[in-house]
């Protein structure tokens, strides 16, 4: 949070990953010191660790992924616009104030700048496989799970 | 190591029986109905547990105090989050990796601007989603007004609040 507010220039997700770093060294320090102490056995030792890194690091993935849904998520930019109009809204007065080309630019955006694609004389490339990866595994859970690739199929 | 165990073991159970009932119906409300799967083998794990350690109380692989129980219940409930955090991307196409898959399918010439403005219009990725604040009880519609129900205001607030803490803008 100090991070984040502190600093803009180096953006939210380093704020975020500096934050989940000294988290779980603080976690690494705290849990060697406490079985130092206690005098555990090894593998209960490294079990418990086991543990407890799992938890802070799923609570991390929940933290990051709270802060990626104001980020990124539709249904939370309608439920704003929505609620920043006490008459309430109809569909065509949220698509004109937020909207396809709108939820585009914005992607592109963060992809361009982030380097995961690169655009040459009007065509996109991919430029850094990391997002192609974690779209495979999507798909895979998707077809998987919901035996399908996309919703709209 | 038992809370280890135990705490990964029932989430496998819940995620086991989400899945067998997933491949024989998909649920209208997908993420409340799986919560209410890993409620319910969380739940009955805890009591079986409990019930078989007082027939082996000396079993080094079974949880013997109140705080293993504890433990044992926040890993899965941890877990549980993380998996409930992630479904919404699996449920929903994500416009990200839409165009990221579009691109790499239009292979080494690349991909237009225009035609991923084409293949993603306001019927991909506006529209489902104002019908998903409708399923799930965020929204109503008066006519062909949307309002917001108090669940759907609570987390509007929820947002402004946090991402005002953050100074960061609308998002979207």
């Amino acid at each position: 949070m100090v991070t984040a507010r502190l600093n803009t220039r180096k953006g939210r997700l380093y704020s975020l990953f500096l934050g989940f770093g000294i988290g779980g060294a603080f976690i690494l320090i705290y849990e060697c010191f406490r079985f130092s102490i206690l005098g555990l056995p090894g593998l209960g030792i490294l079990a418990y660790l086991a543990c407890n890194l799992l938890i802070y690091a799923c609570l991390s993935y929940n933290y990051f992924h709270f802060i990626n849904l104001g980020e990124t998520a539709r249904r939370i930019r309608i439920i704003r616009e929505i609620h920043e109009s006490p008459n309430g809204l109809t569909k065509e007065e949220i698509l004109q104030r937020y909207n396809a080309k709108e939820i585009l630019e914005l992607r592109m955006g963060r992809l361009l700048s982030k380097g995961q694609v690169s655009l040459e004389n009007d065509r996109y490339h991919i430029n850094n496989p990391t997002m192609l990866a974690i779209s495979n595994i999507i798909i895979f859970l998707k077809k998987k799970l919901l035996g399908k690739e996309s919703e709209f199929e | 190591m038992t809370v280890l165990l135990w705490g990964i073991l029932i989430f496998v159970f819940g995620f086991a029986l989400h899945f067998l009932i997933w491949k024989v119906r998909l649920p209208q409300r997908q993420v409340k109905t799986f919560l209410q799967i890993f409620f319910g083998v969380w739940i009955i794990s805890i009591f079986s547990l409990i019930g078989i350690e007082n027939s082996f109380p000396d079993n080094p692989l079974l949880p013997h105090t109140l705080w293993e129980y504890i433990h044992i219940s926040f890993l899965t409930l941890v877990i549980v989050l993380s998996y409930m955090n992630t479904y919404p991307g699996i449920e929903a196409d994500s416009p990200t990796l839409v165009i990221v898959h579009a691109i790499k399918n239009a292979g080494s010439e690349g991909l237009e601007k225009s035609s991923l403005e084409k293949k993603l219009n306001n019927d991909v990725l506006v529209s489902p989603r104002i019908q998903d604040l409708l399923t799930d009880h965020m929204a109503y519609l008066d006519g062909s007004i949307l309002r917001l129900t108090s669940k759907g205001k609570l987390m509007a607030r929820i947002f402004i609040f946090y991402r005002s803490l953050m100074k960061a803008p609308k998002g979207g």
